[in-house]
């Protein structure tokens, strides 16, 4: 009887804790900064039914203060498991040792299509090769104008040169009242101005950074040539194309520019493609009975434009770095693109191809073709936020005439210097 | 007569300056995303204020309540026994603890978030509201300190001089005696803290990140995109934000008011 | 001896605060000013660099023009427009006009409104009623003929400092109106009536005895005032990010531009320890000359 008893109760114990095993449930959290929290919960809620033992947390920050919190808790071992970051800020994460390293997992599980079909490999990659997140998706700027306005300002054919683009500006502004390229001229950390400069920069073949064959690294701009990108901006705001409040603008997407646009008090803005999104389905619900107006071009003389890019990393305090990367392995993967996260395209080639183009937006398909990415910059010793400050706040003084294009030139390219010395 | 006209009239525009932001808040809560800036076009809608509720918003407002509430209780317990103190009590060097209290809102609290961090961190109350509590009610200490002292020194000593000599206990003399007198310097220094926290930023931002602590001001700025930004849930966010304020401290007027005369008087 | 212990256990609590919240940052912040403390190393720690640091801020030029917006446009012009709007508002809403049409309530209840906004929502919506396009601003006052084109408040310099104070203001008036208001409440009527029966108008009334009663507060709430705006970072950088160029930064939001931008954080400590010095020195001499003047019976 006794015997019984105990055998009974070893069986007890023992399966209650054999099924206590099997159903452990794995928690992970995802910090995912953007807008689509509804779909991208939908995604996960299909990533956990095919999962079963995953239970998926969705976290949110605002974009604007994403970084700094995520090195203060990898510094102290806390933070989410899986990572919404830009690609720029990639390598110094890796370095500062918050992002696990990823390529066994790459190793034992794939990604993707291969290493070589993603965008911006480089930029989620330290130099030894050791991967620190996997590039979700991308996005460029490209021109977006309204159509109606340049016609009535007879301008037939979107400029093709920089110098072109400016007198169809002026022109614009003269013959019907409305600003021609709105540029948010604002000096915040994530100004527009850095963009618009380094694509005058790229289209003329110099770069802030650019990278020796012996894998050092250089600065490939003179400061003049810094000094006349800043003066080509700077016209704008002068000669009264820009409107002075840009001053105060400094995101691409700011609602004064999506307000400019499609009240026509604006005809023309660089911005990326979600943003021309919202100023149709805008346009769309103010008038609709009148046909969209919007289009979309690139850059002039062919200006290279840069990815813009998401990746994917996983916390280098982790405890569950498996459920992690089949996570991240979901999150890469059609149909979670064109079901749960519209208005991104995927870093991976072979997915762009395959996604279908709406025909305002011929633009930026052709934009994107021309992109690169940040490359040296990003791979360089200075994090991009501090550039990106430098070179927003300098072209701000110039812009009110505080300080000369040259003097700031002189400093923008003494800073950059000294710090890749 | 035509005074009387010019005090109206500016009193008018003064009005109008000091309502219209919040009202024009409350409009725009309940227009589309679409036509939210827009003069002449206005779709109207409670769209905003669904998807609001459907994300979970209710949740970060409760908990927004709980800390501030909590904080608010444990600042005026400890304000108002180191007010008496202060108040009543001859000690050395009192200037100097009171000025140390004091001079403890001249930091940025934007260089203690770090090191607060870090410290919460080792000790584990990342993610706790333990620790929005403890900054929360730090902050409000020095100047609930100074108001209670202020309020205290206009009501008379003999008052609790007389419990003594009946010999109550000092403890029992703060709370049966004193406290009950300064309800309306507490109810002002419960407003200010309140008000203080209830909006806060930095720190929830550092200490907070598991979806289900979080407080309202998160996801408020959560909203400013990297792109664009949904202005329809800012504003039915920021119309969420103020309601409860405005709903707790409107009936509490008349004693704020009370508070901060008897408490003028001494000063 | 009893009464000493008292006196400890119920002063206990307080301090435990300041020295864990207050206290110890300054020590942590006070080490790290003398090291090269970055973003990217937390881990690590910095390593020592000695007065590197404060010697480099005091040859930035930058930090120059950071000293003189903070002290002179937020602090001083901001503190100076609180107060002097505070005292007239308190003597609006007390006026007798008010009270003859029953609006003294409805007035006071009002500024719970500015009060109770939270300061993100106050930047967004006053942003929105200064911009040059849609806001109501300039649509005033283009309509009657004032101006003929818009002004951009917050991107033009020599609006975009009256406009951020104007937003503070809005948002912080409340309090200090109120305070002034009970203390002019407080005014011992028959002092004024005694007055006005000798002669003396309402001009003089109010120079004489209200303004003199209403001292003590005053002198508070610069005191506070000051302290609350020296060290703000919210307004400014959501209403202009510290621009356009530089032109609005602060001491507060070049902390944040250096330690989280940058990833200077041994430079910014330093800064963050300067900008508690002066604040502390400001208050360590006005609490001398002031405060223990009217305090003078607890102390």
């Amino acid at each position: 009887m006794k015997l019984l008893f105990k055998l009974f109760s070893l069986v007890t114990v023992l399966s209650i804790s054999i099924s206590g095993l099997l159903h452990a449930e794995i928690e992970i959290s995802f910090r995912f900064n953007d807008a689509g929290q509804k779909e991208m919960r939908a995604a996960i809620d299909e990533f956990e039914k095919k999962n079963p033992g995953i239970k998926v947390d969705l976290q949110r920050i605002a974009w604007g203060s994403a970084r700094e919190q995520f090195l203060r808790e990898a510094a102290v071992g806390e933070g989410p498991d899986v990572v919404h970051i830009a690609q720029v800020w990639t390598r110094s994460m890796g370095d500062a040792g918050a992002l696990y390293d990823l390529n066994k997992l790459i190793d034992k599980h794939g990604a993707g299509n291969g290493w070589g079909d993603f965008i911006s490999g480089d930029l989620a990659s330290q130099d030894d090769g050791t991967i620190h997140a996997i590039p979700w998706t991308v996005d460029t700027f490209a021109m977006v104008y309204r159509k109606d306005i340049l016609e009535k300002a007879g301008i037939k054919e979107f400029p093709t040169t920089w110098d072109g683009l400016f007198k169809a500006s002026k022109q614009i502004k003269e013959k019907t009242g409305a600003a021609g390229w709105g540029i948010p001229s604002g000096s915040g950390p994530t100004n527009s101005i850095w963009f618009f400069l380094n694509f005058y920069w790229w289209s003329n073949g110099w770069s802030l950074v650019d990278r020796n064959s012996d894998g050092s690294y250089y600065v490939n701009i003179t400061p003049d040539q810094i000094a006349e990108g800043i003066d080509y901006y700077k016209s704008y705001l002068d000669s009264g194309i820009n409107p002075k409040s840009m001053l105060n603008v400094t995101n691409w997407g700011a609602q004064e520019l999506i307000e400019g646009m499609v009240r026509g008090d604006i005809a023309i803005i660089s911005t990326p493609e979600n943003v021309m999104v919202q100023i149709e389905s805008a346009w769309k619900a103010r008038y609709p009975q009148k046909s969209n107006p919007f289009g979309s071009a690139i850059h002039p003389k062919k200006s290279v434009t840069f990815v813009g890019g998401r990746q994917l990393g996983i916390n280098a305090n982790t405890e569950h770095p498996e459920a992690s990367y089949k996570l991240i392995k979901y999150l890469i993967n059609e149909p979670v693109y064109s079901k749960y996260y519209a208005g991104m395209w995927p870093a991976q080639k072979t997915l762009i191809k395959q996604l279908p183009q709406v025909a305002s937006h011929v633009g930026y398909k052709k934009q994107l073709i021309l992109a690169r990415s940040w490359g040296s910059y990003s791979t360089g010793p200075i994090p991009i936020p501090t550039m990106w400050n430098w070179v927003g706040r300098g072209a701000g003084s110039v812009f009110i005439g505080e300080k000369t294009s040259q003097e700031v030139a002189k400093e923008i390219y003494n800073n950059i210097k000294n710090e890749l010395e | 007569m035509f005074y009387e006209i010019i005090i109206l009239s500016i009193a008018l525009l003064v009005f109008i300056i000091i309502v219209y932001p919040t009202v024009w808040v409350f409009i725009a809560s309940f227009k589309s995303n679409e036509t939210l800036f827009s003069n002449e076009h206005s779709d109207y809608t409670l769209s905003n204020y669904i998807e609001l509720l459907e994300s979970g918003f209710g949740l970060y407002i409760i908990n927004s309540f709980y800390i501030c509430l909590v904080s608010v209780v444990i600042t005026i317990f400890i304000s108002v026994i180191a007010a008496y103190i202060f108040s009543r009590k001859k000690f050395k060097f009192k200037i100097f603890y009171f000025g140390s209290i004091m001079l403890g809102q001249t930091f940025p609290w934007i260089i203690l978030v770090t090191p607060m961090f870090i410290l919460f961190a080792k000790l584990g109350f990342l993610n706790n509201h333990i620790s929005m509590i403890f900054c929360y009610v730090s902050v409000s200490l020095p100047f609930a300190i100074y108001l209670l002292v202020g309020y205290l020194e206009s009501i008379p000593r003999e008052l609790d001089e007389a419990a003594l000599i009946d010999g109550c206990p000092q403890f029992q003399i703060i709370w049966k005696i004193i406290f009950p007198i300064m309800i309306p310097g507490i109810v002002v220094t419960a407003t200010y803290s309140f008000l203080l926290m209830w909006s806060e930023y930095l720190f929830a931002l550092a200490f907070l990140t598991k979806t289900n602590l979080k407080t309202m001001p998160l996801e408020l700025y959560a909203f400013f995109g990297e792109h664009t930004t949904q202005w329809g849930q800012v504003m039915a966010a920021s119309a969420l934000t103020t309601i409860p304020t405005l709903l707790l401290f409107l009936p509490l007027q008349k004693f704020i008011s009370e508070g901060l005369t008897t408490g003028a008087v001494k000063n | 001896m009893k009464d000493n212990k008292f006196i400890f256990y119920l002063l206990a609590p307080t301090f435990f605060f300041i020295i864990c919240f207050y206290i110890y940052p300054t020590i942590y912040n006070f080490y790290n000013s003398f090291t090269d403390l970055n973003l990217f190393r937390l881990r690590e720690g910095g390593s020592w660099v000695g007065f590197k640091n404060y010697i480099d801020l005091f040859f930035d030029p930058e930090f120059k023009r950071v000293l003189f917006n903070t002290t002179i446009w937020l602090t001083i012009v901001g503190v100076f427009v609180r107060i002097v709007l505070g005292i007239l508002l308190a003597f609006l809403i007390n006026s007798n006009t008010l009270k003859k049409y029953k609006l003294t309530n409805l007035f006071q209840l009002s500024l719970m409104i500015p009060w109770a906004t939270p300061s993100i929502v106050a930047v967004v919506v006053w942003r929105m009623i200064l911009d040059p396009q849609v806001g109501v601003i300039n649509q005033f006052l283009l309509e009657w003929g004032i101006l003929t084109e818009s002004i951009a408040f917050l991107a033009d310099t020599s609006y975009v400092w009256p406009s951020i104070i104007t937003i503070i203001t809005w948002n912080t008036l409340p309090l200090v109106t109120l305070t002034f208001l009970a203390s002019l409440k407080s005014v011992p009527t028959d002092l004024l009536d005694a007055a006005s029966v000798d002669g003396a108008n309402k001009l003089q009334r109010a120079w004489h005895i209200i303004l003199p009663h209403m001292m003590p507060s005053i002198i508070i709430m610069v005191l506070m005032s000051t302290f609350w705006t020296f060290n703000n970072f919210v307004f400014v950088w959501l209403a202009t990010g510290a621009g356009p160029g530089t032109y609005t930064n602060v001491m507060a939001t070049e902390v944040y531009l250096r330690a989280f931008i940058d990833g200077k954080m041994g430079y910014s400590s330093a800064l963050g320890i300067v900008m508690a010095s002066i604040m502390t020195v400001f208050g360590i001499i006005y609490l001398r000359l002031i405060i223990k003047r009217n305090l003078r019976e607890i102390f």
